[in-house]
């Protein structure tokens, strides 16, 4: 027989198979958080200082005046310079002060979204999926993937927000975040019942409620399974037992973790003031006031460890929903925001660049908090890395997607620089190093190909 | 420590142990043993020593690398993998540096042959015997195992993670399935929901149920809806109407005006349109719909997905249900063509404008014929403003609208140009022209240089215009803006004209023969598009021209891409479910009507339950008996569940434990359905139901682990064996009942026949096929679609429909194994044989065609999923094809070259001008190359004249495609015909031999080793003196020890 050559292929094989391995750092962390239970809080199996993530989204890209043009200097989103000697516009000058805690990346795009027109990319921001042909094939986004992993450290896995609330639909999407199968998660987006379902005593213990019922029969089934197998292991082949002791590995970590959701619930909030909050913004005349209601919600669960995980869409694509709206309403212009991003009158780049600044003051309002509030590891800012950006660049051009990153100084961030990449840079590689920076040190995301050489340390 | 290198920290673990035990086990081969050491010592020492010690000997040890340390004894040292290291960097030319010294050829050979031959000594000491490993159900055996469990059609396993390969390409491996945590939960859920499916409560719930029935003027005075959009066909609401039917299938009648404005506020959320679909392909009559055969699309982006031209699809927005079984039915008919004289407009695409611009006036250089209309004398101006001689948009987001009237000399066709500003494609510019109701959407893309200027042409399209007066419009959201517009006599051989001018009998003619098919989808209408699913295999309509009958397709809802459930999106375009159709008689060409589709209504009903409460409820809810206890009745329904979920009797104190969870839980559910219903969510999360789980038989065992003879399997495993190899689900009740006799094993043959009879047994052909055959190459290739227009997303469905059909042929008619080589016949439909260049295949359905000699085709090596899924998209790939073969076919797979193997080096001369074979030759002479690749190019070099999707090409840039080649045992063949007749000859038995090989590993569930060879080697023995029938093999693998133990 000639067919020898398997003792070669087996490299090959495996790695094929990385889909394998995908399980193992899972587990291996699951194993890791338990030993560090004796944290510094009363949480159960908190391995030390959080990390966390925010993904915060603006649509229709950004104003980049060309470079002949004479608003170029004062109005385009990107700053001038490059590496450390780079300095803000009008544009992003609300974020000024924390500008030892801030980079800017350019010329950077999610490869199968090239091609897209920038509305549609905007389904693929956090994900790098493929929705280019007609069988949409959205995949898992990095906030998912990352809550993944955080969630056996907070009460929920994540929170997915909004503008507008829901899904919306396939190319014009109202949410940011996408499951493991590629399918929406709906976002919330009424700051009051955000509220009274997250923090509030009443809504809390109507949600723990219903939590605790579906974990307490995820648990008792998963019970009886594991006694099952045992029993079964018994009447095994010796042959088989080791392929039955990874089945019960698996089940063991799937009990602790829902011993661990169950474990949080008997935990209460940590206090908090909500007194600074404002629950029914109206988005109709205070645009100002409702994208920092739900700023400051985000704050909030950060400060009570309620979730590591946050996306954050402002406004939608392609002038639907609310946010098309707050041009007008915030900045008194004639136009909305879509309108605006095709605009080509006089005056257009600074109207643009106008509104562009005032997405940054809102988010510069946000960072603020976040270098203000505190929990017991400091700052909230040190331990939480905030993406911030859109999925174009000028209007409906899918690359260059205008990029910021802010916090993180104690997840090993560095910051402080403006550089900017070629096509050979997928924007993947923003989000991998975003999952590296919160612990989750997965090989690969979508279709990245490393790490953003620099921003982590070591 | 022999280790493989490999990335995860999991591989690391298995290989070690493995090999671990191996060395103490394996089967000893001295001999080769002693060669290696003899060989050592004379020849490589010394060859080491001269070139490589230097730097990684006694006296420096450049990177760590000692050598002269490294253990010769690949079987008991442990150095091992450092030689592999050690072959891939002189593999890779990285060794020696290229200042030094280099080896000679036979230097070089001798070294790489003595490492490959310690590799394989190790390789052989490390194989233990076979040890059958608890295989869990992988992803797709998960799903058929559920779906006949529960009787419910849903793709239950699309949420679980994926399964792994086996190194011989299968991913039904006890040894690399592994049960994550992610699976855990998976399985939890997904019984979780499924159960919520099969188990019903109360009455029958209401179905939705429209009927849309079309004909000119049938909905006046009928409420309907219209949906626009960009490029949106919409039928005009006049011409349809929308019918709610109750129960029993008759329209409902309106007990009050409440009910009546109900019922029309439900119709203005239905339409009918034909988004994307060209216009001269379609027509609304008095008797229904009338559809040409659909053209393909193109498969570039940015695109329009709309799907085929022309499609009709009902539209509902927020108005259907999200899940259950879907029935849809098409009433339908053979259509007739109409006569031609009236208006229409058409996309024109990759046409060149018929007018030019004075280079100094920016204007249109009238020429005869040509009527021109400037911006500024149009009229019924809408959000447009001056601009020099233009019209531009005031706000460029809102639609725009000018109006112009036209005077038409002479009836025909007209092309549309616009002369305006150029725009960058990121302002998204687009044109919408229209005619009447007529609209046809453009958006027009730029280049770099037309940016550059200040005035463009853009061709729009096309309008057949009748001689007279008549107005057009030009404007829509993004719209360019223009100075002038022209239109220009299209010239009379341009197929438009042709076919317009060619009689209409004549057309007919030419598809009276033919009959249309129906072809029907679901899916989400998306902002330039749509994201669909077919589902259902198409039907040919039958009968005489205008006889109507009624065509019945059956989906499951979960299973297409379905609009997700909104949280209060109320935007104007979104929510929308698409369920629609086409005339599946294909066209490749636009002058082509096809037989005509006439359609007269489509009805959609979901969920579809024909019979209450459905099979999935009765078959775990079985008539309960008078008097029956809670406790007896609940004890009942869950063992006999436990039984068929186990695919074994489960002993009593396994379902005595499922009782007692019952019991213990009952009190927290309203009803004994939901209370039973989370024993029967851990039953279907118990071990002994997602793995395979085979208990040795009692007492044969033998004492002290001495396992040379393997205890067998019971009937039990027997059937789970069998109905996994040959249907990829669980036994059937007959397989379940003679294993219970205990008399399966002793119906063996005849069990197996008729499980090769069924029709289930497609469930393991294209598994089987798939990962044997790498069908999934096919999946993921990406070809040039302006290079091969022709190859639509159509043909690369058919073409794996084609293997997959080929094979179940072969099991079919119980074909030799040589078929799988050369064989008289293909396996076609229409729009792949058409494809192929192979005439008299009509319709879509794949039948038996025979193949003249000299046709190319016959065998799976000239089939397209092969030859297509071994290109690169533009050229013919002959080393994939090459390896595919040796590793597919003649179960020999090469080595995988060694890490930074360098590429094809484009810095020599002339090397973009050559082909592929030369470039691979300019490869093979590279040093470091040439030994593997003498071994590997010429099998891939014979398929040259197959281009990169799998078409005969006997010439390639300009010269003769040359396909011949010297095969490694120094037969020279040219061409895919002598490589068939070589592989049928002399390679006769590698090949059947391979055959046996894989389906004996799929079959196992496990890598086949070296112990295995006398069981391969008897199977081949008893199927050649056997006419080497392919379902011998099935028989001789059934009948093996392996499959026993």
């Amino acid at each position: 027989m000639t067919r020898t050559k398997s003792w070669h292929l087996s490299r090959r094989t495996f790695l094929r198979g990385a889909g394998v391995a995908v399980t193992m750092p899972y587990l291996h962390a699951m194993e890791n958080a338990l030993p560090a239970a004796a944290a510094r809080r009363a949480t159960p199996e908190n391995p030390g200082a959080p990390r966390r993530l925010v993904h915060v989204y603006f649509p229709n890209g950004c104003s980049l005046p060309d470079e002949k043009d004479a608003a170029n200097a004062k109005w385009r989103w990107f700053p001038s310079g490059q590496g450390r000697d780079f300095q803000l516009t009008e544009v992003l000058k609300p974020l000024e002060k924390h500008r030892s805690q801030l980079s800017f990346l350019g010329g950077l795009s999610h490869v199968k979204s090239r091609e897209l027109l920038g509305h549609l990319a905007g389904d693929t921001w956090l994900t790098g999926g493929d929705v280019r042909f007609d069988q949409y094939k959205n995949t898992m986004s990095v906030d998912q993937v990352a809550a993944q992993e955080l969630k056996k450290y907070t009460r929920y896995p994540s929170l997915v927000l909004s503008t507008d609330g829901g899904v919306g639909y396939k190319s014009r999407v109202s949410t940011l975040s996408f499951g493991p199968t590629g399918k929406p998660i709906a976002s919330e987006h009424r700051q009051r019942a955000i509220f009274e379902r997250y923090f509030s005593a009443r809504g809390g213990e109507q949600s723990s409620a219903e939590r605790r019922k579906s974990l307490a029969q995820g648990k008792k089934i998963v019970d009886l399974v594991l006694e099952d197998s045992h029993r079964l292991k018994r009447q095994l082949g010796k042959r088989d037992t080791e392929k039955m002791d990874e089945y019960l590995t698996s089940l063991n970590a799937v009990e602790e973790q829902v011993k661990r959701n169950e474990a949080w619930l008997d935990i209460p909030m940590k206090p908090f003031s909500a007194e600074h909050l404002n629950l029914d913004p109206n988005p109709r005349t205070a645009a100002k006031d409702y994208l920092r209601a739900t700023f400051d919600l985000i704050v909030l669960a950060l400060q009570t460890d309620l979730t590591r995980v946050v996306t954050y869409m402002m406004a939608r694509e392609d002038g639907m929903g609310f946010g098309d709206n707050f041009p007008k309403i915030a900045l008194g212009l004639n136009k909305g925001h879509h309108t605006i991003s095709h605009d080509n009158v006089e005056g257009h780049w600074e109207e643009w660049g106008r509104y562009d600044q005032w997405f940054a003051q809102q988010f510069g309002y946000f960072i603020d908090r976040l270098a203000t509030v505190e929990d017991e590891h400091g700052p909230l800012l040190d331990h939480t890395l905030c993406l911030y950006g859109a999925c174009c660049s000028t209007t409906h051009n899918a690359r260059n997607y205008p990029t910021a990153l802010v916090g993180g100084r104690a997840m090993g961030v560095q910051h402080g620089r403006y550089e900017r990449y070629d096509e050979s840079t997928p924007f993947s590689n923003v989000l991998l190093t975003m999952l590296h920076a919160a612990g989750v040190k997965k090989e690969s995301f979508s279709d990245s190909t490393g790490l953003i050489p620099g921003l982590l340390k070591g | 420590m022999l280790t493989s290198v490999t990335s995860g920290a999991a591989v690391l673990v298995i290989s070690t142990i493995a090999i671990g035990r191996a060395v103490m086990e394996g089967p000893p081969s001295p001999v080769l043993e002693d060669t290696l050491q003899t060989t050592y010592r004379e020849t490589i020492r010394p060859i080491l020593s001269t070139y490589c010690f230097g730097c990684h000997g006694p006296g420096e040890q450049k990177g760590g690398v000692q050598l002269d340390e490294l253990d010769p004894d690949f079987v008991k040292g442990y150095d091992a993998e450092d030689w592999h290291y050690a072959l891939d960097v002189v593999q890779g030319a990285e060794m020696p540096p290229s200042k030094a010294k280099q080896l000679s050829d036979d230097e070089r050979r001798a070294l790489v042959s003595w490492i490959e031959d310690g590799l394989e000594a190790a390789r052989r000491a490390s194989t233990g015997p076979p040890s059958p490993v608890m295989r869990r159900l992988n992803r797709s055996q998960y799903t058929n195992t559920l779906q006949d469990l529960l009787h419910l059609g849903v793709n239950f396993g699309d949420r679980l993670p994926g399964d792994a390969r086996s190194k011989s390409g299968f991913t039904n491996n006890g040894e690399v399935l592994l049960a994550s945590p992610l699976h855990i939960e998976g399985y939890q859920a997904i019984a979780r929901a499924a159960l919520d499916e099969a188990i019903v409560t109360g009455e029958r719930p209401e179905s939705v149920r429209y009927r849309v029935r079309i004909g000119t003027g049938l909905g006046r005075g009928h409420v309907g809806a219209e949906t626009g959009g960009y490029q949106s066909v919409p039928v005009d609401s006049d011409h349809f109407v929308i019918e709610i039917l109750g129960a029993d299938g008759r329209p409902r009648t309106p007990k009050s005006d409440a009910e009546e404005k109900a019922m029309d506020a439900l119709r203005r959320k239905i339409s009918i349109g034909l988004r994307g679909s060209a216009q001269d392909r379609f027509r609304v009559t008095e008797d229904g719909l009338v559809l040409y055969g659909a053209v393909p699309h193109k498969e570039v982006a940015p695109g329009a997905w709309q799907g085929p031209s022309p499609n009709v699809k009902l539209e509902m927005q927020r108005v259907f249900p999200e899940a259950g079984d879907l029935a849809m039915r098409v009433r339908a008919a053979r259509g007739q063509m109409w006569d031609s004289a009236k208006v229409v407009l058409l996309d024109m695409p990759d046409r060149a404008p018929m007018v030019e611009l004075d280079p100094d006036t920016l204007e249109i250089v009238e020429r005869p014929g040509t009527i021109v209309t400037r911006a500024l004398t149009t009229d019924q101006r809408k959000n447009l403003v001056n601009e020099g001689d233009s019209l531009v948009p005031i706000d460029v987001t809102k639609p725009s609208h000018a109006r112009f009237g036209i005077k038409v000399p002479e009836e025909g066709f007209y092309q549309i140009d616009l002369a305006h500003r150029p725009v960058a494609a990121d302002a998204m510019p687009s044109i919408r022209v229209g005619i009447g109701k007529l609209t046809l959407d453009l958006r027009p893309t730029m280049s770099e240089a037309q940016l550059q200027e200040s005035r463009v042409l853009t061709t729009v399209g096309a309008a057949y215009l009748l001689k007279g007066s008549t107005h057009m419009t030009l404007g829509g959201a993004f719209f360019t803006g223009f100075s002038q517009v022209a239109l220009t006599p299209i010239e009379s051989d341009h197929p438009l004209v042709v076919a317009q001018s060619s009689k209409r009998e004549e057309l007919e003619a030419r598809v009276a023969e033919l009959l249309p098919a129906l072809r029907v989808y679901a899916g989400t209408r998306t902002d330039d598009g749509m994201d669909y699913r077919t589902f259902a295999e198409p039907q040919e309509v039958v009968g005489d021209v205008g006889e109507f009958r009624e065509y019945t397709f059956h989906g499951r809802l979960e299973n297409l891409p379905i609009p997700e459930p909104e949280s209060g999106d109320a935007e104007i375009l979104s929510g929308f479910l698409l369920l629609g159709l086409w005339n599946d008689h294909l066209v490749k060409d636009r002058k082509e009507p096809g037989p005509p589709l006439l359609v007269e209504s489509i009805e959609v009903e979901a969920p579809y339950h024909p019979i209450w409460p459905p099979r999935s409820h009765t078959d775990i809810f079985v008539p309960r008996a008078d008097a029956e206890s809670d406790s007896d009745y609940a004890r009942r329904v869950i063992g006999r569940f436990a039984d068929r979920a186990f695919r074994r009797p489960a002993e009593p104190e396994v379902t005595e434990r499922y009782v007692e969870f019952w019991e213990s839980i009952r009190a927290d559910y309203p009803t004994l359905e939901e209370s039973v219903k989370e024993a029967l969510i851990a039953v279907l999360c118990s071990p002994r139901f997602l793995f395979l789980t085979e208990p040795d038989l009692a007492g044969e065992e033998a004492p002290g682990g001495d396992v040379t003879e393997a205890p067998r399997i019971d009937e039990w495993s027997l059937a789970s064996r069998l109905s996994y190899f040959l249907w990829n689900s669980a036994p059937d009740e007959r397989l379940l009942s003679l294993a219970r006799a205990g008399e399966l094993r002793t119906h063996l043959d005849a069990e197996v026949q008729r499980m090769l009879e069924d029709p289930r047994r497609r469930r393991f052909l294209d598994v089987f096929a798939e990962e044997w055959l790498r069908l999934d190459r096919l999946e993921q290739m990406t070809i040039d679609p302006h290079r091969y227009p022709a190859f639509t997303r159509f043909v690369k469905r058919d073409m794996r429909e084609e293997t997959l059909a080929f094979l179940d042929r072969l099991i079919e008619e119980d074909l030799p194994i040589a078929r799988l080589i050369d064989s008289d016949f293909a396996m076609l439909n229409q729009n792949l044989a058409e494809f192929y260049g192979i005439d008299g295949v009509p319709g879509p359905h794949f039948r038996p065609v025979a193949l003249p000699p000299g046709s190319g085709r016959g065998g799976l090596l000239s089939q397209g999923a092969f030859l297509a899924g071994h290109s690169d998209g533009v050229q013919p790939h002959p080393i994939k094809r090459a390896v595919w073969l040796k590793d597919r076919i003649l179960g020999d797979p090469p080595p995988p070259p060694p890490p930074n193997v360098p590429s094809l080096d484009p810095t020599t001369p002339g090397f973009e001008k050559l082909t592929l074979k030369e470039q691979l030759e300019v490869h093979r002479n590279s040093p470091s190359c040439r030994d593997c690749h003498a071994g590997i190019d010429p099998y891939g070099v014979a398929f040259e004249r197959y281009s990169a999707v799998g078409l005969y090409e006997p010439e390639r840039k300009g010269r003769p495609v040359d396909a011949s080649t010297t095969l490694p045992d120094g037969t020279a063949i040219d061409g895919l015909a002598e490589l068939k007749a070589y592989l049928l000859d002399v390679a006769r038995d590698d090949v059947a031999l391979s055959v046996i090989e894989h389906l004996y590993a799929y079959a196992l569930g496990r890598d086949v080793s070296f112990t295995d060879e006398d069981d391969l080697h008897a199977i081949l023995q008893n199927v050649r003196s056997n006419g080497s029938r392919i379902r011998k093999v099935i028989v001789g693998i059934v009948h093996s020890p392996a499959f026993h133990r």
